[in-house]
């Protein structure tokens, strides 16, 4: 595979605050990477400094096996942080402005406009626009040129729950049609459905980068067991080797196990515990995400 | 730089701020060279019936245009301050711009402002001129055009020390009231500090001079600096200044993050 994105050493300090410490990491094409991270963790920096935004301190990146100037930009969608327009200025006249700057004709803005569900507002200045639609608008400046590379950072911010939907839905197709996407999301739901790797950072570094169909290859089985015996089944759950208690939901208690759920069943029977629910499922990112930055 | 423009144009065509700071410029110009009959300095008439003959009328309405040229300092700080407040700044550089090309867009602009304003004080100067003269000759009508160079120049070096001030500073009020002041009283303040004869090339009293007062043939006798000729080692000067103030945006731009 074409490396796309080939990150060095990179580093980022405000004040005493190092943001983003020796990242290194490299995206290849058709990637569709998530950048995982809690808040602060120096995901946007990391972004930012390879949309030459913010100046790193050390280390280096590069795109495309070496440009990194304007050329490399201009093939790429992106959405940081938070959407920034022409208030004064049309949804329409804003398109023509970023088609402009990348070099691109405007002959596909009414489409994007129609895709993003924002062509009824086309000539609205943006003034006008909810953060909702604004945030629409961001998607669609950062599609209108259809770019080999999308960056998108949080994404479905300020949307409604059809509009987090028709976005999710929006990102899958380009997924699907092979191109490059680096998606910095806290809604890990809408990450495990869409990207094919995830990267996981906190305060700075990256803890974690994998694809996430070895999730699947992995023998370890995450189990939701409930039972009448509530205290009983947790003191029980906690003696037995090669389980381990993940956390309670409600009335369930979730173990992470390689022993198959029947065995567990098994085992808990002959202690005298009889389960009234029992079900074996994937782990999720979710529950991947919060074990690995500790929350 | 074509392209740039091309930008530029998309930014400023759709913005009423721009468009009525820029039509209050050209009905304050108006306004100001209708009235200028009745301008007078203590006992001296400055701009008689006299003045506003070719070919001193060129020079007449340089001097008067160039307090105008504040405004059109303010227009630029204006420009230059939204693009980091409405972030699209960053979002130009994201988009494929590159932070050399930010600051050219925005001096390419400024002289275009400045080209527009010149071509506007040409005309005005003109029809003035052929309002007030008895005689006029190709030769007597267009003598004294070259101080519409100084115009050029003047509005150029003004809006490039205010561009620098707006890069450096972001805010536009910020900016807007260090421009003023330094341009007003500041760099004043610091000349009658030194007090030595190389402050009149300090920036803004350079910008200044390039159109000092006029009519050296109408105002003998009073202590002021006069010029009956365009040409000077301020259009020199300006022209330095403008560039360095140019390179000085890029370097502030190209240095911070944005």
């Amino acid at each position: 595979m074409q490396e796309v994105l080939k990150i060095t050493n990179l580093s980022k300090s405000y004040g005493r605050i190092k943001a983003v410490r020796e990242l290194s990491l490299t995206v290849f094409q058709g990637q569709v990477l998530g950048l995982l991270g809690p808040n602060g963790s120096g995901k946007t920096t990391t972004l930012s400094m390879i949309l030459d935004v913010v100046k790193p301190d050390s280390g280096s990146y590069s795109w495309f096996g070496g440009e990194k100037g304007t050329v490399s930009r201009k093939q790429i969608g992106t959405l940081l942080e938070k959407p920034n327009f022409y208030p004064y200025l049309s949804a329409l006249k804003n398109l023509e402005i970023t088609c402009s700057i990348k070099e691109k004709g405007w002959e596909n803005i009414e489409n994007v406009l129609k895709q993003i569900g924002l062509y009824h507002r086309r000539n609205s200045n943006v003034k006008g626009f909810s953060t909702g639609m604004k945030q629409r608008l961001a998607i669609a400046a950062a599609l209108v040129t259809d770019p080999d590379i999308l960056i998108l950072d949080e994404p479905t911010n300020g949307l409604d729950p059809k509009g987090i939907a028709d976005i999710r839905d929006l990102i899958s197709e380009i997924a699907s049609q092979g191109k490059t996407i680096i998606l910095a999301s806290h809604l890990l739901d809408e990450v495990e459905k869409i990207c094919t790797d995830v990267a996981v950072m906190k305060n700075g570094q990256l803890l974690e980068l994998r694809t996430l169909r070895s999730q699947e290859k992995s023998k370890i089985r995450v189990i939701e067991l409930a039972t009448e015996n509530k205290l009983n089944l947790k003191d029980i759950l906690v003696q037995m080797k090669g389980v381990r208690v993940l956390k309670r939901l409600n009335s369930l208690w979730v173990v992470e196990t390689k022993k198959p759920a029947q065995e567990i069943n098994r085992m808990l029977a002959e202690r005298g515990i009889y389960l009234t629910h029992l079900r074996e499922r994937k782990k999720t990112l979710e529950e991947e995400f919060l074990e690995l930055t500790n929350q | 730089m074509r392209k740039l423009l091309q930008i530029e144009y998309l930014r400023v065509s759709g913005y009423t701020a721009f468009k009525i700071l820029m039509l209050g410029y050209f009905l304050a110009a108006t306004t100001l060279f209708l009235s200028l009959h009745n301008f007078s300095f203590g006992p001296f008439q400055i701009f008689g019936q006299e003045t506003l003959k070719f070919p001193y009328v060129w020079q007449n309405v340089a001097f008067v245009g160039k307090f105008l040229n504040l405004g059109l300092g303010i227009v630029i700080i204006l420009l230059i301050g939204n693009e980091f407040s409405f972030g699209t700044a960053k979002q130009n550089l994201i988009d494929g711009l590159s932070r050399k090309q930010l600051v050219i867009s925005k001096y390419l602009l400024l002289i275009v402002i400045a080209l527009i304003a010149t071509v506007f004080m040409f005309f005005v100067a003109l029809i003035m001129g052929w309002a007030n003269s008895v005689t006029i000759t190709s030769s007597l009508v267009f003598k004294n055009v070259s101080f519409l160079l100084s115009y050029f120049l003047h509005a150029v070096g003004l809006m490039s020390l205010a561009a620098f001030i707006a890069y450096l500073f972001r805010k536009t009020a910020i900016a807007t009231m260090f421009f003023l002041a330094y341009v007003v009283f500041l760099e004043a303040v610091l000349r009658l500090s030194i007090d030595a004869d190389f402050t009149k090339y300090f920036p803004s009293r350079a910008i200044s001079n390039l159109i000092s007062t006029p009519y050296a043939d109408f105002v003998s006798g009073m202590d002021l600096q006069l010029q009956n000729e365009a040409w000077n080692i301020y259009m020199l000067l300006v022209v330095f200044y403008a560039f360095a103030f140019f390179l000085l945006s890029i370097r502030i731009v190209n240095r911070r993050s944005l």
